[in-house]
């Protein structure tokens, strides 16, 4: 068992005798002794070994002890190393330029024992209380650094005294010089580049007039070019050392965090346009159906208008209960509450029904090219259908002049791509990018007539991604017609022993089987 | 004479129900289904109120009520908005644009009739 060190020290002394002398002491007493005989050789000792206390005699020939002290303070490996400087006797001068020089302690020759123990104990202790707490600073720095919210703290008399790298970006600092400069001053030139300023700077001054009261406002700041919504919360805290309050301090520091709270505003934001949208897109409808049921209610109309109020309610009552079911589709799908459930099936059938069920429009009639076989597709036949059925009807009703209908298939690697093509109104660029968001129409005035609840392709696409695949689009430009693709991912061709396939059209069924089994 | 009303909405059913509400009435009922159309028929037709409804394609009927309200030619005619937005912003901006009132959707009809004509009896 090794017992830890008192510590590590470096004796420096050209008199052979004394080194030895003093080794013997220091050993004797648990320290781990290095030596050097001359200066030259101490500084390349020191250098090396990172001794926790350096014994130096003043009187060396060539490099004295004075230099050697001078050369230790000036790197700062050793800049904190404590060092016992070794002077004659009574030497007053001696010691003072010992202690001028850098020394932390000095001792008379000839040693005593008592003494050079007392003194190197009491400094190598209070080298490692020193070296523990540079420790414990740069483990606090090293986590402030790497926080996401932006840290400053701003002392009673104003004065940044700290600033981590978040809150430099934040509040355009240089971390390196805004420590010690007035906390205000940096503010007001943030100002002067903020939009808002005003309200800004009035929640800023009244939030640091009382800390106490933990004030937490908004701004909007520009990092790193992008502007953020940026949320900040004060806190006050009282600085240790500092004299009791008096006239006017308060004795109090304050603490800033500054937490980049955009994703939120932005998820906030959506969430909001949103609400609005739909409110809108259901008091549309709304606003014939009661209309006309008022009208019909208070007045007298014939047989004929009568009717035609009735299908108005009908249809709006329709076109409501198409986007109350769309929009909780989409929402269940969204929260993931409503999966789909792949399996491994035939296409070609799939395909098939969804013709079958779009119905006769010789004005628009529905090709179906596909090879005669087609690896197994893993996917939920149902949902698969139903994008087909959004797909092939938005075709048709973007056709107002008619065409054809192309339903493809095809396979590619590692899975199959099925596509829609149409030769009707087309699609200006800018609308390819955004077709797939909730509610998003192409506004042009050749389909203004073409009703729809918006929610379609959104939902098409939580399908689509949902089995893992893409959905996409794209077309030439308006009058051009679109072709919008979607993939399936192929069924895993290894099928191990035991593993029963099921090959069903009728996706239910495959499910009951697959559970049976 | 009577008196000309205009009925601004893309849906086609809103117009529908506007129109049969006025019929009978002291009115002729034009429509426009945009905005474009509502500006060229409000100047061709100079209607002494104009419903008109906010969100439309194209132009919408914030920018046309601020069109109207800064055409001298049509100055005395009454602007109704029409939102389907409860939100209190899009009346803020009705009103900025100059509207003289609002209504918010599913409206009544027989409140509709009841505002044309408090609007329309005042004037000449």
């Amino acid at each position: 068992v090794t017992q830890q060190s008192a510590g590590r020290v470096l004796v420096v002394d050209d008199n052979e005798q004394n080194l030895a002398l003093i080794r013997a002491q220091l050993e004797l007493a648990g320290y781990v002794v290095s030596t050097a005989t001359s200066g030259g050789a101490g500084l390349a000792a020191a250098a090396a070994d990172r001794p926790d206390l350096i014994v130096l005699d003043v009187m060396m020939p060539e490099l004295d002890g004075y230099e050697v002290c001078q050369r230790l303070r000036a790197d700062a490996a050793t800049a904190s190393t404590p060092i016992v400087m070794l002077t004659a006797l009574h030497e007053r001068a001696d010691k003072l330029r010992a202690l001028e020089t850098g020394a932390d302690d000095f001792l008379s020759k000839p040693v005593d024992r008592a003494e050079l123990l007392a003194r190197v104990r009491s400094l190598v202790r209070q080298k490692r209380l020193l070296a523990t707490v540079e420790q414990e600073r740069a483990t606090l720095d090293a986590v402030m650094a790497s926080m996401t919210d932006g840290l400053l703290v701003v002392d009673a008399d104003d004065r940044i005294r700290f600033c981590n790298a978040r809150a430099a970006t934040f509040l355009h600092l240089d971390p390196a010089e805004a420590v010690g400069t007035r906390a205000e001053r940096a503010f007001e030139r943030l100002l002067l580049q903020m939009p808002g300023a005003t309200a800004a700077g009035a929640a800023w001054r009244s939030a640091l007039a009382d800390p106490g009261a933990r004030p937490s406002f908004e701004l909007s700041l520009t990092a790193d070019g992008q502007q953020r919504d940026v949320l900040v919360d004060l806190f006050p805290f009282q600085e240790t050392g500092r004299p009791a309050p008096e006239n006017g301090t308060s004795g109090q520091g304050v603490g800033v965090l500054l937490r980049d709270v955009t994703p939120q505003r932005d998820l906030a934001r959506a969430k909001d346009e949103l609400v609005a949208v739909v409110s809108h897109e259901l008091r549309t409808p709304l606003a014939s159906l009661v209309g006309f049921a008022e009208l019909l209610l208070v007045r007298e109309f014939d047989e004929e208008e009568r009717r035609e109020f009735l299908g108005i309610i009908q249809e709006e009552g329709r076109r409501l209960t198409s986007l109350v079911n769309d929009f909780l589709d989409l929402q269940r799908m969204e929260s993931g509450r409503q999966t789909v459930v792949p399996v491994p099936i035939e296409l070609g059938p799939v395909l098939a029904r969804a013709v079958a069920a779009a119905g006769d429009d010789p004005a628009r009639p529905i090709v179906l090219d596909r090879p005669p076989v087609l690896p197994l597709v893993s996917a939920d036949a149902d949902r698969v259908l139903q994008v087909l059925a959004n797909l092939l009807s938005n075709a048709r009703k973007f056709s107002p002049r008619g065409g054809q209908v192309t339903l493809a298939a095809r396979p590619l690697e590692g899975e199959v791509e099925v596509s829609v093509r149409d030769r009707g109104l087309g699609l200006p660029p800018e609308a390819v990018p955004c077709l797939f968001e909730k509610f998003y129409r192409v506004d042009n005035s050749d389909r203004r007539e073409i009703k729809g609840t918006g929610l379609g392709l959104a939902i098409c696409r939580q399908i689509v991604e949902a089995h893992g695949g893409e959905i996409g689009v794209e077309s030439e430009g308006l009058g051009t017609g679109a072709r919008f693709t979607f993939t399936l991912p192929t069924a895993s061709p290894v099928v191990g022993s035991g593993d029963v396939l099921v090959v069903d059209d009728d996706s239910g069924f495959a499910r009951l089987l697959e559970e049976a089994h | 004479l009577k008196k000309k009303v205009l009925i601004v909405d893309d849906e086609d059913n809103v117009r529908r129900l506007v129109a049969v509400t006025l019929s009978g009435g002291d009115y002729e009922v034009l429509q426009a289904r945009d905005g474009v159309e509502a500006l060229a028929v409000a100047q061709r037709e100079r209607p002494v109120l104009v419903l008109l409804d906010v969100s439309m394609p194209g132009l919408d009927g914030i920018e046309v009520c601020r069109r109207i309200k800064a055409d001298p030619a049509l100055r005395g005619t009454t602007v109704v908005m029409l939102t389907a937005q409860a939100q209190a912003d899009v009346q803020r901006r009705a009103l900025a644009a100059g509207s003289d009132t609002f209504l918010t959707k599913p409206f009544s009809p027989l409140q509709v009739l009841e505002l044309v004509e408090r609007k329309v009896g005042a004037g000449p």
